[in-house]
């Protein structure tokens, strides 16, 4: 299991926005998550924006369906960053079948 | 006003505008006050120019509301330069006034509003006029690219798009107590507390977003979304989804 922590990655950003930095986080966790568990440590950060959750972590759900909830957990996560992830859930996952 | 439209360097960003004279006065530290147009090309570096942008504002105090303030230009930002195939990118200008109230101006000169949603096959029949656009644009998951004419040479089928950033930044300034104003085509519209209103305009070929936050104030982000994912759910059929874990 492997940690990576966002504000490491974003040095001095309380809030996370734009897809392509959604996109190239979601390449950097991909990397990690093809070897390993990951949780992903949003310690510090006030909000992500809706375009920065459906870039990185909507492909993941897209791509991968609900297994990937086995091995991709979320930790430190205010109020606002667990609205956005949830509503990207809600709406990447929708379409895929439930883990058997 | 000569003097401000010089020191925001809009004679850079608009050599076509002859200007008037040379600057007779002295170049002060905008830290604090406003920041000078921005020409922002590329949605590769979005969260960066708002960043930077929030830095300077911001650069003399701490405001609760900086966070909505980013989100706010970063999406309308990543919005212009998706949809609206516009040659020039975006601009964006912000301006920090002592009453805890922020400006901001995210423009283009691209495709316009209504012509980006004629191209989404699910609503392309109710927008028959700019004003019509304009609303149906505020409304969550409308501008977003899922209901869209398959085209892979357009820029917007790069990336995702739920279409809710528009949606957001609105609920974000009536909730601070702010507006947001939407020029599209033929068609002006203020969004505020109270409600909408429609202004008469001369026009504009493509969009213009202007927003004023309280920055002393928080939106909450999160009840916001939650109420559009309630909207969303309607219908949906949710029976077995799993949700993320939080640790």
């Amino acid at each position: 299991m492997q940690i990576i922590k966002v504000n490491e990655v974003f040095k001095d950003e309380k809030c996370i926005s734009g897809k392509a930095t959604g996109s190239f986080f979601r390449n950097e966790v991909e990397i990690v998550l093809a070897k390993t568990p990951v949780i992903i440590d949003f310690e510090g950060i006030e909000v992500i924006t809706q375009s920065f959750s459906d870039e990185f972590l909507g492909p993941i759900f897209a791509h991968e369906g609900q297994d990937i909830l086995r091995t991709l957990k979320f930790k430190n996560c205010s109020e606002d960053v667990q609205a956005v992830i949830l509503s990207t859930a809600h709406r990447f996952l929708s379409d895929t079948k439930a883990v058997s | 006003m000569n003097r401000y439209i010089q020191r925001v360097n809009f004679f850079n960003c608009c050599p076509g505008f002859a200007q008037q004279r040379e600057e007779s006065f002295q170049r002060h530290d905008a830290g604090g006050r406003f920041v000078p147009i921005t020409e922002i090309y590329s949605m590769d570096n979005t969260d960066a120019v708002a960043q930077d942008i929030i830095r300077v504002i911001f650069s003399q105090m701490v405001a609760p509301g900086e966070s909505e303030v980013k989100t706010a230009l970063s999406e309308l930002m990543d919005n212009a330069l998706q949809h609206s195939s516009s040659l020039i990118g975006c601009i964006a200008q912000t301006q920090l006034y002592r009453n805890s109230f922020v400006d901001g101006v995210i423009l283009d000169c691209g495709i316009g509003i209504r012509q980006h949603l004629r191209g989404n096959i699910k609503i392309s029949a109710e927008v028959t006029t700019d004003a019509k656009a304009l609303l149906k644009a505020l409304e969550p998951h409308i501008s977003g690219t899922h209901n869209r004419k398959k085209d892979f040479e357009r820029r917007e089928n790069r990336y995702n798009n739920a279409g809710l950033g528009l949606s957001i930044c609105c609920e974000i300034m009536k909730r601070t107590g702010g507006f947001l104003q939407l020029i599209s085509g033929q068609a002006c519209v203020i969004i505020d507390p109270k409600g909408i209103q429609h202004i008469p305009i001369a026009g504009w070929p493509g969009t213009v977003v202007v927003f004023r936050a309280n920055y002393q104030k928080l939106a909450h982000i999160a009840d916001i979304i939650k109420e559009f994912d309630i909207q969303k759910s309607k219908g949906d059929n949710l029976k077995g989804q799993k949700k993320p874990e939080f640790i």
